[in-house]
């Protein structure tokens, strides 16, 4: 079920508004597997307008890494790095900056990052049903992320962006992959 | 003294005994209800999804390279011509992937990819060595 959060950011107009409303999302604390930091992978899906011209609506979706540690201050800063960054439209590829980093993509970019997921989880779910498969890794690069799958003793997906590269099990790349493609779906469905 | 305190023993025994059958009873009832409640959310989650999926790529080019998955793997054909198709039974949480490239310097390349007979997802590409591709997560 999608959860709307509505949050404001004002941005310097004096009666303007800019209001964003994240349509769909993902997200949860991971351990970066070289320094053991905690980070929060944050995916959303954002609609994004002015409140006196909600007829100019804009759609981004956001994939960031929060790497500060308090899970209060996360979210204000979560919110508050969402606005700055779509401040600065489309980025395509990630970027990193002081506290985590991030990538703005449009409805191609999303969909050029879907099917690298897509790929990726297809091979190493593959491996699972070949009898006496050797062990394996296959990856894809899409917007500066790199995606893995690795299949050996068990199965482990990896997304590594910037300084950050977190381990994750199938149950949360297929987490991911919903919320992408749930997302690509919606939006399509709004500009059709 | 003995005597007295005798019918006090068994009232306390008694009391005790029905606190207990009670306490087991309601744990009873509560495990049930636990069970119940599971068993009702796993048959509505079978129902609403299938297990499995019969997919089907298919590709429209007059000469293309094709990548696509299967089951066992990802496979690559180099020169496919006209209504290329390719079957297979998928399980769910299980992703569909197919891609065509154009040979030629002209024409056009379509990649579709149909779930239980419904198209669900679809590319079309024109011109020199261009790229149709689809994509599907079957959920």
């Amino acid at each position: 079920m999608k959860t709307i959060l509505l949050f404001l950011i004002s941005i310097s107009a004096i009666h303007a508004q800019t209001i964003t409303e994240t349509l769909d999302t993902y997200e949860k604390k991971y351990y970066n597997i070289f320094t053991q930091d905690g980070s929060t992978l944050r995916m959303n899906f954002l609609k994004k307008y002015e409140n006196s011209q909600e007829d100019k609506v804009e759609y981004y979706f956001t994939i960031s890494i929060n790497n500060m540690d308090t899970e209060s201050t996360s979210t204000t800063y979560g919110g508050m790095f969402i606005g700055s960054l779509l401040g600065s439209g489309i980025t395509a590829t990630y970027q990193t900056f002081e506290y985590g980093g991030a990538a703005v993509l449009d409805l191609e970019g999303l969909k050029a990052f879907f099917a690298c997921a897509n790929s990726v989880f297809a091979y190493i779910n593959s491996r699972t049903s070949v009898p006496d498969a050797k062990p394996t890794t296959a990856s894809c690069s899409s917007s500066g992320i790199i995606l893995s799958g690795e299949y050996g003793s068990g199965v482990s997906y990896f997304f590594d962006a910037g300084d950050a590269t977190f381990k994750m099990p199938p149950d949360d790349f297929i987490s991911i992959m919903r919320t992408i493609q749930s997302s690509i779906r919606e939006w399509e469905r709004i500009i059709n | 003294m003995p005597e007295d305190n005798k019918p006090k023993k068994q009232s306390e025994l008694g009391t005790a005994i029905m606190i207990t059958v009670g306490i087991a009873a309601v744990i009873f009832v509560i495990f049930r209800l636990i069970n119940a409640g599971s068993e009702l959310s796993g048959s509505i989650s079978r129902n609403a999804q299938p297990e499995t999926y019969q997919v089907k790529y298919q590709i429209n080019c007059e000469s293309c390279s094709v990548t696509y998955a299967t089951r066992s793997g990802i496979e690559q054909l180099d020169n496919v011509d006209s209504d290329w198709t390719y079957s297979f039974k998928a399980d769910r949480f299980t992703a569909a992937s197919i891609s065509a490239q154009n040979n030629n310097e002209s024409g056009n390349v379509t990649a579709a990819i149909f779930v239980n007979g419904k198209m669900m997802e679809h590319s079309k590409s024109s011109g020199a060595y261009v790229i149709a591709s689809a994509n599907l997560f079957l959920e």
